[in-house]
C-alpha cells in the first residue's frame, strides 16, 4: 500500500515518570513512544516526584530531552508544594511552554483567580482540567448508571460543570488564556462554546479514549479502563465528537499515563488512574472512524494542538511521519517503546502503522510493530 | 465420612460466587433450594454430607465481620472442612505486599475456596481471575454481598411462597449498601419487586440503573403501600459526620418502622434487617421483635445458604 507523509502530531499533556518514577517511563522511551505514534512535539506535565516547578527543573528536562526523536515542551506547575504561586518570569525564561494545575482546580476560587493574574501578566497558558475538586473526592468512575450498579463512588459530571462554571468568570476578568485539558461532558463542551463565542481566550482538549468508549466498558471492574477524569456516557461521547467536529474543541490528546504493571495490578479501588496512549492513539482512532480523512485528523493532532502551543503549523516535509494507513497491527507488550504496558488496546487490532519519521527533512525507519 | 441422610438437590453454572448480578433463575433457585434441603436436614436433626472434607477453605476477611465470618465458619465445619482464617490487621498486607501476592501464596498452601470479605467493590473477581480456588463474596465494598441477598430470599420463600409478584420495600441507606444491592439483583429474578425509600442524600441517584422491578418509592407510605416484605438496612452513625444525616433523632422520626407505620404494609408483611439493629433507630423493639419478624431466621437460614453455596462450589459429589 502507498504510504503518506502526515505532518508531526503534538501532544498537549502527556505524563513521563522522570524524576520519581523512572520505572514507570523516562523521558527517553516517552520520547521514543511518542515518535512511535506520529508526534513530533509533547508537552510534558509536570507532576513529577518532585514536581517540575522551577527553573532550573526546566533546564533538567529540557537538557534530557534534548536529542530525542521528538520536540519536549516541558509545563511547569503553576503552583509550588508549599501552596505559594511558581516563580512564572523564571520558568517562562527557562522554557516553559506554559503552566499547569492538573487534574483538579485549586479548592480556593480565590486563590485560583490569583494563578490566572500572574500567569496572564507573564504571559503564559494556564493548562488546567476544570475539575471541583470537592465534587471529585474519593470517586474513582463516571457517577452514572454503572456506578451505581457496581457500587462505586462516582466522580459527577457536575464536577465539571461546577469547574467550569469558577474558571470561566475568572477569564473574563482576569484576560488570562487558560487551556481546557481532556473536557469530558456535554455540559461542558456547551459551557465551553458559549465561552468560545463570547470571545473568552479559552482553548480545549479531549483524551482519545473519551472519544472511542464510555463507562459501560468498566463493568467487570477493568482497572487497565481506570482513567481520570472517567469514561463518561455514550452522550458525552456523542457530544465531544460534536465539539471537535464543531470547533469547540482544539485537539485531540493522548492522556498518556505511565503506570508500573505492579502498581496497575491492584484491587480496583487501589490501581491507580491512567493508562499509556501515545503509541496508539492515532491507530485506535483510525480503527474506529477508518472514513475520517487524514486532513481532519491534521487538525485535531496536528494544527489545532500546536496554535494552543503558540507553534505555527507542521510542515511535513520537515517535521512528519510516513504512515502506511490501511496496515493493521496489534500492541503486545513486545512491540512498545514505551516501559509501561498500562494499554487497554493491548491485543486489539489496530488500523495504520507508522513506518518511518521524517525530521529536518531526513527519513528514519521505524522499528516494525507485529503487523497482522 | 457421614453419608448424607437427605438429598442435596442442583449443581450451578458457574465456578464462583462473586455476586448475584447476572446469576441465572436456575441458579438462584438451585442455591435456595439446597439451602433449604439443609435447613430442613438440620432442623430434623439429620445428618449433614461431609462434602467439604479434606477441602481447604481459606477465609480472607480484609475487613472487620462478627456475623459473617461466624455464620461462614459454621457452614464450613458442618461440612466438614477445616477452615482457615485470615484477618488483614495481622496479615502480610500490612507489610506492603500486594493483594494478588497474598492470596498467590495462601493459593500455594493448597486452598481450594477463598471467601472474600473487602472493603472494595470488584475484589473477589479480581481473586478468582489470579487464582484457581473457587471464589465466594462475602461482602465488597458497596457491590454484593450475595450469600446476604440468597439468606433474605431464603427467608422470605420460607413465608411468602413462590416470590413472583411479591413486592419488597427497602428503607435505609441503600446508596452504600451491598445488601441492597444483591437483593436488587436477585428479587427481580425471581419474579419479586422493591420499592427503595431513605433519606434523600443516602438513596440511589440513578435508580434506572437497576431496571424496571426496581424504583424509588416518593414517600415511607408510599415503599410501605402493599409490601409483603420490609427490609431494613442499618444506618452507620458515620454518616452523621460526612454530612449524609442531621442525626439519629431525625432518622427515626421520618424512617424509623414503628408498629403504624407497618400497618401501611399488607397485613402479616415481614421484617428483615440484615443485621446489627440499632434498635430505637431503623426499627423500634416492639417490631423487631413481633411475629413478623424474621431477623433471627435470617440469620439461621444464614448458614443453610452458606453451606449450599459452598457444597454447590466445591462439595465433593458422592459425600
Amino acid at each position: 500500500m502507498p504510504e503518506i507523509l502526515l505532518p508531526g502530531f503534538c501532544d498537549l499533556g502527556c505524563a513521563f515518570g522522570e524524576p520519581g518514577s523512572e520505572q514507570a517511563e523516562t523521558i527517553r522511551s516517552g520520547l521514543a513512544a511518542a515518535a512511535r505514534g506520529g508526534w513530533s512535539v509533547v508537552a510534558m506535565e509536570p507532576f513529577t516526584d518532585p514536581a517540575i516547578d522551577t527553573d532550573a527543573q526546566i533546564q533538567l528536562v529540557r537538557h534530557l530531552a534534548a536529542d530525542g526523536p521528538c520536540r519536549l515542551i516541558p509545563l511547569a506547575a503553576a503552583t509550588r508544594e508549599n501552596g505559594a504561586l511558581s516563580e512564572m518570569a523564571l520558568l517562562r525564561e527557562a522554557g516553559a511552554g506554559a503552566v499547569s494545575l492538573g487534574d483538579v482546580l485549586p479548592g480556593s476560587a480565590a486563590f485560583l483567580r490569583s494563578v490566572l493574574e500572574y500567569a496572564a501578566q507573564n504571559d503564559l497558558t494556564v493548562f488546567l482540567h476544570p475539575c471541583d475538586p470537592t465534587l471529585a473526592a474519593e470517586g474513582m468512575v463516571h457517577e452514572g448508571p454503572v456506578a451505581e450498579r457496581l457500587g462505586l463512588r462516582g466522580i459527577p459530571s457536575l464536577a465539571e460543570e461546577i469547574g467550569l462554571g469558577t474558571v470561566l468568570p475568572l477569564v473574563r476578568r482576569t484576560g488570562a488564556r487558560v487551556h481546557l485539558s481532556r473536557l469530558s461532558t456535554a455540559q461542558g463542551v456547551s459551557m465551553v462554546r458559549e465561552g468560545r463565542l463570547e470571545g473568552l481566550p479559552v482553548t480545549a482538549d479531549v483524551s482519545f479514549r473519551h472519544l472511542l468508549q464510555d463507562e459501560s466498558i468498566l463493568e467487570g471492574f477493568p482497572s487497565e479502563w481506570k482513567l481520570f477524569p472517567p469514561l463518561r456516557s455514550e452522550s458525552d461521547k456523542r457530544a465531544l465528537w460534536q465539539g471537535l467536529l464543531d470547533g469547540t474543541l482544539d485537539a485531540i490528546c493522548s492522556l498518556h499515563r505511565p503506570v508500573p504493571t505492579e502498581a496497575k495490578l491492584a484491587e480496583f479501588d487501589v490501581s491507580p488512574y491512567g493508562a499509556i496512549g501515545l503509541e496508539t492513539c492515532f491507530s485506535a482512532l483510525r480503527a474506529a472512524q477508518p472514513d475520517i480523512p487524514p486532513g481532519q485528523w491534521i487538525l485535531w493532532l496536528s494544527t489545532g494542538p500546536r496554535r494552543v502551543l503558540g507553534l505555527a503549523p507542521a510542515v511535513a516535509d520537515r517535521e512528519g511521519t510516513w504512515w502506511d494507513m490501511e496496515a493493521t497491527w496489534v500492541p503486545g507488550a513486545a512491540n512498545l517503546a514505551s516501559r509501561s504496558r498500562n494499554c487497554p488496546e493491548l491485543g486489539q487490532t489496530l488500523l495504520s502503522v507508522p513506518t518511518r519519521l521524517r525530521r529536518n527533512g531526513v527519513d528514519t525507519p521505524l522499528p516494525d510493530p507485529i503487523r497482522t | 465420612m457421614t453419608k448424607s441422610a437427605f438429598g442435596i438437590p442442583g449443581s450451578l453454572s458457574t465456578r464462583h460466587l462473586p455476586g448475584l448480578r447476572g446469576l441465572s433463575k436456575k441458579d438462584l433457585v438451585a442455591i435456595l433450594d439446597s439451602a433449604q434441603a439443609f435447613r430442613d436436614g438440620f432442623d430434623s436433626g439429620g445428618s449433614v454430607p461431609a462434602s467439604l472434607s479434606g477441602v481447604l477453605v481459606v477465609n480472607l476477611f480484609f475487613e472487620n465481620s462478627t456475623r459473617t465470618r461466624l455464620s461462614f465458619e459454621a457452614a464450613e465445619k458442618r461440612l466438614g472442612a477445616s477452615p482457615m482464617n485470615f484477618s488483614a490487621s495481622i496479615s502480610s498486607t500490612t507489610k506492603g505486599e500486594s493483594l494478588r501476592d497474598t492470596v498467590r501464596n495462601i493459593q500455594a498452601m493448597g486452598a481450594d475456596v477463598f471467601v472474600v470479605r473487602h472493603s472494595c467493590a470488584g475484589t473477589p473477581g479480581f481473586i478468582a481471575a489470579h487464582t484457581t480456588a473457587a471464589v465466594v463474596n462475602a461482602g465488597d465494598g458497596a457491590c454484593e454481598h450475595p450469600t446476604q441477598g440468597l439468606l433474605d430470599a431464603l427467608t422470605m420463600r420460607q413465608r411468602l411462597g413462590d416470590l413472583s409478584g411479591k413486592r419488597l420495600a427497602i428503607i435505609g441507606d441503600i446508596r452504600h449498601s451491598r445488601v441492597a444491592r444483591s437483593n436488587i439483583w436477585a428479587l427481580p429474578t425471581l419474579g419479586a419487586s422493591i420499592r427503595l425509600w431513605g433519606p434523600a442524600t443516602l438513596l440511589p441517584r440513578h435508580p434506572d440503573a437497576f431496571g424496571p422491578a426496581v424504583t424509588l418509592a416518593h414517600s415511607l407510605e408510599h415503599a410501605l403501600e402493599d409490601a409483603d416484605a420490609v427490609m431494613l438496612l442499618r444506618i452507620q452513625h458515620e454518616r452523621q459526620s460526612s454530612g449524609l444525616l442531621p442525626s439519629l433523632r431525625e432518622y427515626r422520626s421520618s424512617f424509623g418502622l414503628d408498629e403504624s407505620r407497618l400497618a401501611l404494609a399488607k397485613p402479616g408483611a415481614l421484617v428483615l434487617h440484615p443485621g446489627p439493629i440499632n434498635r430505637g433507630v431503623e426499627v423500634v423493639s416492639e417490631v423487631a421483635d413481633n411475629d413478623h419478624s424474621v431477623i433471627l431466621a435470617q440469620v439461621t437460614n444464614g448458614v443453610a445458604v452458606r453451606m449450599a453455596v459452598l457444597h454447590l462450589l466445591a462439595g465433593k459429589k458422592n459425600a
